[in-house]
């Protein structure tokens, strides 16, 4: 028993540190990359685009009972500085005022649109465009879920580029410009872009535009502010430097249009369908296509609410957790495998080992440490030194978060930064293990075959084997 | 039971506690000095700007190139290696925001104060995001001396630096880049193709037989990037059209052919190439979209029977381009009538949805 906890202890600590030298990696690499940017920003603030002709774009946004916000929303998404811009509101079957409200405040007018959709869907009861603002359409289809009103809107939009974002999501102005920025530069071999993502939880809100970016004094808002720093811009930066970059957040990403049908659009059959999309991205075409690019715009900026609760935190990890363990089940065909370049050599094992995989074992590193406290077995100056260094280690992740932020981005006061350095500092005592606990909920209800909330998981469902060859050549 | 007692592994956390600290303590400093040196970053930008935002604002006035080069030539020698890349950026900005008229007197007069000499001189800098910087400022100036530096440049070792020059000869617009930025364009090096083919087009006409020896590559990447470089330069260089209708007829690859259609509605013109009209047909759906908006940019009565019967097509895409490109034509002076007659006489869904779009954009 002695010899087999003993065993488990030193492989928590060497998971541990592989742990902490790959996620040094990853931070050396983005700071790396968001040197050169910040220096590409500021003096000179000029970076490669703005070509000869820009691709037409197209923003999708489903938005079920959304009425107190979504004319907001749509008002805010066309006041983007990009041009050529439609703007696809996808009302999934609301039971509220979505659709009269848009109505009312837009003037829309029915179109008589036939024949066959790119993507097959719940029944289209309507296709509107506005008389007030002719770059929007308003499509109204009844209930089919986030993936099934995207997939409406991709069929109803007509841009080169099909813009993903929520109808709660705030934009920034030039976010799609910059996100667009490397479709221009490799218009034959970038397929998608992801944004980065920032929470707007404490921020200064108006007129749907973040206008004084801050941070919430509590610690749920606050700690996930920090959190989004370090998965968008300490890790991100290099995934896309590698071109291993796994996931596209749905809160904003950038496709083009023909790749998405061509891959039949977004998945139903998970609850991480950004996810999954982007890694049938990798999965699909990097074996034939070695050129092909999903990049990471880290100047693309959309501002998301995150959960103020920890009721509310907990239901969202839960989720996204047996998101993430259905697509890693999904495309399990990528690990470790040199066809898929970065995706399935590195970014797969790093997900599989570090994502999936560090719930059990912090929970068990857990388990065994109460255990041996209970039985009064453990040696203390071991057990707080072991502590301490996941203390420290989480602090120096976070650390670099929020040093990529200040020379990339400058974004918050020196408070803020300063309150983020206190929260990331306390977090690993309440809210790493927290998410450990949540995830290891996820990962049992998938062990069980159970979603949270959503029924038993549909094997066999996920990648639909279209040709991605039938792409056409971006504008340019 | 001494469970966790493992001398080994203690060791090695201490030796990681250690070096962790370190690390939080060197990122924090570093952090720190970040802020500090951004805030005076601030101050430095607001004092250039303070002294040579007033001498430019003489020249817009007096528009006396002679006076700006002696005010800004000094300026520039006071300042340190941290303020010059502040000013290179204030140069270049002012570049760009100057009236055409003037811009030629701005250009004369920062050569003749030697700020083009010292972004000549900057292209040679240790530092990438400087070499970088100094090639954008000589782009945006666009004086015709410091294309050599420029093409120096193209073999730099980082890419950014490399694309920056690429750009630059671009704005310049010398004929002399033409050569080489032609061989890297063809054989897809230096600078993403977009960038140099961008470059390419913004010299102009002389950069005409490269997208020709592009369209005849085996790289289908130069082919599509060559047929949109042709389009651009098709008002000046009297075969694009020609050699975009043989592509659309001929290319085996469908990426190709529907570049090549749509780079001939870039094109425009009259009378539309029988290859285009034959493309309405083509197997492959991105053809057919890109054909028929093309046709739509031509001023070709013959071309309304064909997109009327497009508008009966199998894909939406190409049903609605179709009826949009009937509509273009009925603004069109040779065209109008017969495009008009098909519209009247069309219950295609897509002609209504057509003209619905049209009404309210209207």
């Amino acid at each position: 028993m002695i010899g087999v906890l003993q065993a488990i202890s030193v492989g928590i600590l060497v998971f541990f540190l592989v742990y902490c030298v790959a996620t040094v990696v990853l931070l050396a690499m983005s700071i790396r990359e968001i040197s050169w940017y910040a220096r590409g920003q500021e003096p000179t603030r000029s970076r490669p685009g703005g070509l000869a002709h820009r691709p037409s774009v197209s923003l999708v946004t489903p938005a079920y009972n959304e009425e107190t916000l979504i004319v907001q929303s749509a008002r805010a998404f066309l006041a983007s500085d990009y041009a050529p811009l439609e703007v696809v509101v996808v009302d999934d079957g609301s039971h509220d005022e979505t659709f009269a409200r848009l109505d009312q405040a837009f003037d829309l007018v029915p179109l008589p649109l036939r024949g066959a959709t790119a993507l097959s869907t719940a029944p289209i009861r309507s296709v509107s465009i506005s008389r007030a603002e002719p770059r929007l359409r308003v499509v109204h289809k009844e209930n089919g879920g986030r993936s099934d009103a995207i997939n409406a809107g991709i069929s109803v939009a007509r841009g080169e580029l099909v813009v993903v974002t929520d109808a709660d999501s705030l934009l920034e102005p030039q976010a799609i410009t910059r996100a667009v920025r490397p479709f221009e530069v490799h218009p034959d071999t970038c397929l998608a872009v992801g944004g980065g993502i920032r929470v707007a939880n404490g921020s200064e809100i108006v007129g749907g535009r973040v206008v004084a970016p801050a941070v919430s004094w509590r610690g749920v808002g606050a700690t996930q502010v920090l959190e989004y720093l370090r998965g968008f811009f300490a890790t991100r930066i290099a995934w896309s430097e590698m071109n291993g970059l796994l996931i596209i957040s749905g809160a904003f990403g950038v496709f083009r249009r023909d790749l998405l049908v061509a891959l039949g659009g977004f998945s139903r059959a998970t609850l991480g369908e950004d996810m999954e999309l982007t890694m049938r991205i990798h999965h699909l075409l990097r074996p034939q296509w070695k050129d092909a690019r999903v990049e990471f715009a880290p100047d693309a900026v959309c501002w998301t609410e995150a959960p103020g609760t920890i009721a509310g935190l907990r239901n969202q990890r839960v989720r996204w957790h047996a998101g993430l363990l259905d697509n890693l089940r999904m495309h399990w065909r990528m690990f470790g495998r040199p066809r898929f370049g970065a995706a399935g050599t590195f970014a797969m094992p790093y997900m599989v080992f570090f994502e999936a995989l560090e719930p059990l074992v912090e929970v068990v590193g857990f388990a065994i440490v109460i255990t041996l406290v209970v039985e009064n077995t453990v040696n203390w100056t071991y057990l707080v030194a072991f502590f301490l260094v996941a203390l420290v280690s989480g602090a120096v992740l976070s650390t670099t978060a929020l040093l990529i932020e200040e020379i990339g981005f400058r974004r918050y006061r020196a408070k803020d930064m300063a309150l983020m350095t206190v929260w990331g500092v306390v977090e690993a005592l309440w809210f790493r293990p927290f998410l450990a606990w949540w995830r290891l909920k996820a990962t049992m209800l998938a062990l069980a075959g159970r979603r949270p909330g959503w029924g038993v998981i549909p094997r066999g469902e996920g990648i639909l084997e279209r040709p991605a060859e039938a792409m056409g050549p971006l504008t340019r | 039971m001494r469970v966790l007692l493992l001398d080994a592994p203690l060791r090695l956390t201490v030796w990681v506690l250690a070096v962790a600290t370190a690390v939080i303590v060197v990122v924090i400093a570093f952090g720190v000095a970040r802020h500090v040196e951004s805030i005076r970053a601030d101050r430095r930008r607001r004092s250039v700007h303070g002294e040579l935002g007033p001498v430019f604002s003489r020249f817009f006035e007096s528009e006396d190139p002679a006076r700006l080069a002696a005010e800004l030539r000094p300026a520039f020698l006071r300042m340190n290696a941290a303020e010059r890349p502040v000013a290179a950026v204030l140069v270049a900005d002012q570049m760009q925001a100057a009236p055409p008229a003037q811009r030629e007197k701005l250009r004369s007069a920062l050569e003749q104060a030697g700020i083009v000499e010292l972004g000549e001189r900057g292209t040679r800098r240790l530092s990438p995001w400087r070499r970088a910087l100094a090639c954008e400022m000589l782009g945006k100036i666009g004086a015709d001396r410091s294309v050599p530096a420029l093409l120096e440049r193209l073999e730099d070792r980082r890419p950014e630096v490399r694309v920056a020059a690429v750009r630059a000869l671009g704005h310049v617009g010398s004929v002399d880049a033409v050569p080489v930025l032609s061989a890297a364009f063809l054989e897809r090096r230096v600078a993403p193709t977009n960038v140099v083919a961008d470059a390419l087009r913004r010299i102009g006409g002389d950069a005409g037989p490269t997208f020709e020896r592009g369209v005849a590559s085996a790289d289908p990447i130069v082919r599509v990037s060559s047929c949109y470089g042709l389009a651009a330069l098709a008002s000046t260089h009297g075969g694009a059209v020609y050699c975009l209708a043989g592509v659309l007829a001929s290319d085996a690859d469908s990426r190709v052919r529907a570049a090549s259609a749509a780079a001939l509605g870039i094109a425009g013109g009259g009378n539309a190439p029988a290859e285009l009209l034959g493309a309405a047909a083509d197997p492959d759906v991105h053809v057919r979209r890109s054909a028929v908006r093309a046709l739509g940019s031509f001023d070709d009565p013959g071309s309304s029977d064909t997109l009327d019967g497009c508008t009966e097509d199998e894909d939406r895409e190409v049903a609605i381009r179709a009826a949009e490109a009937l509509l273009a034509l009925t603004g069109r002076p040779r065209a109008a009538p017969e495009a008009h007659a098909r519209l009247e006489s069309s219950s295609a869904w897509a002609v209504e949805y057509a003209r619905t779009i049209a009404e309210v954009s209207a």
